[in-house]
């Protein structure tokens, strides 16, 4: 024990200097309080990463589109860079989020498909919505979606454990082609009717072949 | 099938809060006479693993809720070697949201809030240790004071008591200024800072008394007056300084759950330099007496579990609330309070235990906003006030130790983690 008398504590032997104050302190011995030293844990931060050069390789991309875009806006007046900015978007999710992420492989379709869903559209929209990417494109991609997300479950079976939340978060989001038809932003109903009653066939035939553990699992999630 | 539990009404903040920077883990250790041993100590997890279900879960993600799955996997000790309260990584240590860590003579439960409050850590680390001295061969008789692992599961272990104690009111809702807060530099690596002050506790306890107060309405008080002194003073600034002061639920609503079953109330003052420390004193004791009067909690009680009883909710998806908490979080309780004290209180032992433990020492995570909060517990007379910080600057601390030892004439030791300090 040392007296710092600047900050008028007593200091445990294990310090060589206050550490309330900094001063230094002449007595060091060992103690029972004592941590560890940190010394291996104290890690350089690594300014290079796979991860990083990704992104900034994508935003350079996107400003130099954009930049391209507004310099040659007065030869070609079309506001190409945002499907290109959207599709790098789109690669660097890819990248990020699948390739490079260790989440669960539910979570990494859910995700990847929403993304495709929004790259689709705005293509769509900028070479002038034609409507295919809400009329086929984005239901059959759901269908495909949860098609992959029933096999990796029955093949990993792992369904009770992970994916069966994924599967059903894709049975809502399948429900939302059939607003769009509502809401006038589609024109043919099949794909939206198909997506849903794959969905729904899919959930019905979880519930047949998998009976109580089902609806406990329904319970769960839900939570009642 | 595995068993799953929902989490309980306070848990239910602290997944969707969580981040390597706001970690929601806190520790709570037991400084032993003698060095640990490490094949007693495995066995002495091994043992209470049956007694704790409420411990060995881990957290699932739900689509609308979150909720936590009962497992079989071992709870494996190690060594302690990353500072303080860091981020428990799920896909580490079995998946489980609790550690047992050791280094020398200390014994270290660090726990994710979800799981239960500081009392339900307490009771774990009593048990574990009763089982760690009985395997090095000491002979303990219990008192009645630890939960023995045989002694079976209790269901009132797993009570969420907030439902038990919910009642129907109507609470104001009172608009609070923003708090001030501490602003610091942070450690040239991310990590936290640990200070440990010890003192007698019955001096302080005694001093606090002569001031007509109680050790946490002392201690908040000479708090913010420290930080008046050292930052408020030199700043423009006029906000107040908010102590949240979390409140063990379980003295005023009994209950044995070891579940989280607390609340929070902050005590707030405007300081200017009229104020005296003893004027601060008994603002702070009476606001901490009347906050903690039982109609108060009542309403607190309320307010946790009013908002999931509302229909609504259910219907949510779980991304959506966790945005919705976050925000609420953040505008509500961290702009809010100037920093945490949590008072874990005087752990009593049996007799036949104080002679192994030296100290008890409580652990309160930092966050961005609050960069430095304080825990205080006392064991064997021996009350430990230990700061956590994720900040270089030392000069609150040292303002408030100082003072302590200096006006209060309190003998006090000081040792710390020296993280980001020693090159
Ligand atoms: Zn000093």
């Amino acid at each position: 024990m040392t007296k710092c008398i600047r900050c008028n504590v007593t200091v445990d032997n294990q310090h060589n200097r206050c550490p309330l104050c900094s001063k230094p302190l002449k007595i060091r011995g060992e103690s029972a309080t004592e941590y560890p030293s940190y010394k291996e844990v104290y890690q350089v931060t690594k300014p290079f990463t796979v991860a990083k050069l990704f992104l900034f390789l994508t935003i350079s991309a996107i400003v130099l589109s954009i930049t391209i875009n507004a310099l040659t806006y007065h030869i070609n007046p079309r506001i190409w860079s945002i499907i290109v900015s959207t599709g790098l978007i789109y690669a660097w999710i890819v990248v990020k989020d699948t390739i490079l992420s260790n989440k669960h492989i539910g979570r990494k379709i859910l995700y990847h498909y929403v993304m495709l869903s929004i790259f689709l559209l705005v293509i769509d929209i900028f070479v002038g919505f034609r409507g295919w990417s809400t009329n086929y494109a984005i239901p059959l991609f759901g269908v495909a979606a949860t098609f992959i997300m029933t096999m990796l479950a029955i093949v990993q079976k792992s369904l009770w454990r992970h994916d069966i939340g994924y599967i059903l978060a894709m049975f809502f989001i399948n429900l939302c082609p059939m607003l769009l038809f509502v809401f006038n932003l589609s024109h043919v109903i099949w794909t939206s009717v198909f997506s849903i009653v794959y969905s729904l066939l899919t959930i019905i035939g979880m519930i047949i072949f998998s009976d109580r553990k089902f609806i406990s699992e329904i319970r769960r999630r839900f939570h009642y | 099938m595995k068993k799953w539990y929902k989490l309980d009404n306070a848990a239910k903040l602290f997944p969707s809060v969580t981040n390597t920077k706001n970690t929601s883990v806190y520790r709570i250790s037991a400084v032993l006479t003698n060095p640990v041993d490490v094949d007693a100590l495995q066995q002495a997890a091994d043992t209470v693993f049956d007694r704790f279900p409420m411990f060995t879960v881990k957290l699932r993600r739900g689509v609308f809720w979150n909720y936590l799955e009962s497992s079989t996997d071992k709870i494996v000790i190690a060594e302690d070697q990353q500072y303080p309260c860091r981020n428990i990584d799920p896909t580490t240590n079995n998946g489980y949201l609790f550690k047992v860590l050791y280094y020398k003579n200390r014994v270290s439960v660090e726990v994710f809030h979800a799981l239960t409050d500081g009392n339900g850590a307490v009771e774990f680390l009593k048990s574990l240790l009763y089982y760690y001295l009985l395997y090095m061969g000491h002979e303990i008789d219990t008192e009645d004071r630890i939960l023995l692992a045989d002694s079976g599961v209790d269901i009132h272990d797993m009570e969420d008591a907030f439902r038990r104690y919910y009642k129907d009111c109507y609470v104001e809702s009172v608009r609070n200024s923003r708090a001030y807060h501490i602003k610091g530099t942070a450690f040239e690596q991310f990590g936290n800072n640990v200070v440990h002050g010890v003192v007698s506790a019955s001096q302080l306890n005694a001093l606090a008394k002569q001031k007509g107060s109680t050790i946490t309405a002392y201690l908040s008080a000479l708090l913010s007056y420290s930080i008046y002194q050292t930052r408020i003073k030199y700043s423009k600034s006029n906000a107040p300084v908010v102590i949240a002061v979390p409140v063990n639920l379980r003295k005023a609503f009994p209950s044995r759950t070891l579940r989280n079953f607390f609340g929070v109330v902050n005590l707030g003052a405007r300081i200017t330099e009229d104020t005296t420390l003893d004027e601060l004193i008994f603002r702070m004791n009476e606001m901490l007496k009347y906050k903690t009067g039982k109609e108060n909690l009542q309403n607190i009680i309320y307010n946790n579990v009013a908002l999931e009883r509302n229909k609504a909710t259910l219907f949510v998806p779980l991304f959506l609330k966790n945005w919705f908490v976050n925000l609420g979080f953040h505008m509500l309780g961290e702009s809010k309070r100037t920093l945490t004290l949590s008072n874990i209180g005087n752990i009593i032992l049996p007799q036949q235990m104080n002679e192994h433990v030296e100290l008890i020492e409580a652990l309160v995570y930092p966050s961005n906003k609050s960069p430095m909060n304080c825990g205080i517990s006392s064991v064997n007379d021996k009350l430990v006030i230990t700061f956590t910080r994720n900040i270089v600057e030392s000069d609150i601390l040292q303002y408030f130790f100082s003072t302590l030892a200096g006006e209060a004439g309190l003998e006090v030791e000081i040792y710390s983690n020296d993280w980001g300090i020693s090159e």
